[in-house]
């Protein structure tokens, strides 16, 4: 609790320096630029009404959350690293792991309340397009949010060990892997034996495993979410964050500061 | 109890930035630096009750003064208004409009002057500077050394720099450094003469040399 009031005051201060950098403005401006354009494409008729805006609002949401997540986080740790900007907060009481702790919740907190105006922003579409709100669809939104959330964790831990670029390059790699996890595991328990079958397993619990975030065909074809299954996608990102924050955390305070 | 104005002295390489990092507690370890196991007698500076002024604007340039200044109270646990912060930034010669301007706009010795008021927060006992006037023209040497000379009035200082006219005019005590060790600590010599005297007997060695030649 002693520790709360700081990681606050660092996570605003992390936010209020984001919301002003140009690059964020701009990729703002662009995603507000490709939901526009899924809104010009809603006017194709596809057979099903709306299908292709929903299709290209998925797929722009998916890239744009992603995007900012990997930026975001680029953006302060680089600059953290080449500008030293820890050194004068940590001369104060503070720990090395709390100033960590505070831009991640920082880079968080701006990345939600963008998607959750982005995700408004799609409700009101479909809701004045198609006039209705599938659930479905609203849930593949949310997930597209955490699913950007875990890869600025992704990043921040493994900025504790590698220089931010090489984190930010893992991470991306890290999530393209995880977005075929599934489609790994079908395929070991299709075509291979059992040694590939315990293998593709332990890679889809063990790495950060993206494709649960993708419940696009669900939300395209309006199936019924059951709650069981969504309150595990819910879940996943926040504990899965949380061990990787926890270790990113404790790596870095272990670091030798201003070397 | 009085205040007392200490200055770190020495070449290049001598280990002053590293003494002002092991002062705040950055190394964990004595096997972090080579330099450490020379300290083993110099106490850590409480973190509670300090100011630190570090030789590079070390500020996050998207943020405006307003910004820094909270965050830093915040960590400070000290408390903040606008007209606080305008005072401060008043005792250090700048602008209250300065409080909305973006870092990235302001000038060198603007940075100057609001890492001093950035210290000067939470009124701290002990000011560590780390060559705060390195890089300034002369008339913002001049106007940080009238401030630095003010606060000497009012809390004790820890100041590294190569400028020996300086570091004679501010002291009270010297803390000579050669290669990591204190090779003089004790009162400033009675003339500015007698001070360029001892700093010159303590060259960088010639390792130090041949390095920075490499």
């Amino acid at each position: 609790m002693n520790q709360l009031f700081p990681i606050i005051t660092i996570a605003r201060a992390t936010a209020y320096s984001l919301l002003r950098s140009s690059l964020t403005k701009f990729l703002l401006s662009l995603a507000l630029l490709l939901v526009l354009i899924s809104w010009v494409s809603s006017s194709v008729d596809m057979g099903i009404r709306f299908r292709l805006f929903e299709n290209t609002l998925l797929a722009t949401q998916c890239l744009m959350m992603n995007l900012l997540a990997w930026f975001f986080s680029f953006d302060v740790l680089r600059r953290d690293e080449s500008e030293k900007l820890y050194m004068l907060p940590l001369s104060t009481a503070i720990s090395p792991g709390i100033w960590q702790l505070g831009r991640f919740v920082g880079v968080i907190a701006v990345l939600i309340g963008t998607g959750l105006l982005l995700l408004i922003l799609d409700q009101v579409l479909l809701l004045s397009l198609a006039g209705s709100l599938p659930l479905a669809m609203l849930l593949q939104l949310f997930l597209y949010i955490l699913s950007a959330c875990l890869s600025v964790a992704v990043i921040f831990c493994l900025a504790a060990f590698v220089p931010v670029l090489s984190a930010v390059i893992y991470a991306v790699i890290i999530w393209i892997i995880g977005n075929g996890l599934d489609e790994l595991l079908l395929v070991a328990e299709d075509k291979f034996g059992d040694s590939a079958q315990q293998l593709s397993l332990l890679f889809y619990y063990l790495l950060p495993n993206f494709s649960f975030f993708d419940i696009s065909s669900d939300a395209l074809n309006h199936l019924p979410v059951e709650a069981g299954d969504a309150l595990f996608r819910l879940l996943y990102p926040g504990l899965y964050s949380l061990l990787l924050v926890m270790i990113g955390t404790f790596a870095y305070s272990r670091k030798v500061i201003g070397k | 109890m009085g205040h007392s104005t200490r200055i770190l002295l020495g070449h290049n390489g001598a280990g002053k930035s590293t003494l002002i990092r092991y002062l705040l507690g950055f190394y964990r370890s004595p096997d972090d630096h080579p330099f450490l196991a020379n300290w083993a007698d110099v106490a850590r500076l409480d973190k509670q009750s300090l100011g630190f002024v570090p030789e590079l604007p070390w500020l996050d340039k998207q943020l405006t003064g307003w910004d820094q200044c909270r965050l830093m109270a915040g960590l400070k646990r000290c408390r903040l208004t606008r007209h606080i912060a305008t005072e401060l930034l008043a005792k250090v010669g700048l602008p209250d409009k300065a409080l909305q301007l973006q870092i990235k706009h302001y000038s060198k010795g603007m940075q100057q002057r609001l890492l001093l008021a950035l210290a000067l927060l939470g009124d701290p006992k002990t000011l560590l500077f780390d060559e705060p006037l390195s890089g300034l023209d002369p008339f913002g040497h001049q106007q940080i050394m009238d401030l630095i000379m003010a606060l000497k009035q009012e809390k004790s200082l820890i100041l590294s720099t190569h400028q020996l006219s300086d570091a004679w005019q501010l002291a009270d005590e010297i803390w000579l450094m050669q290669s990591g060790q204190f090779v003089y600590r004790g009162p400033r010599p009675a003339t500015l003469e007698a001070l360029e005297s001892l700093y010159f007997e303590y060259p960088p060695p010639a390792s130090v040399l041949v390095q920075r030649a490499g």
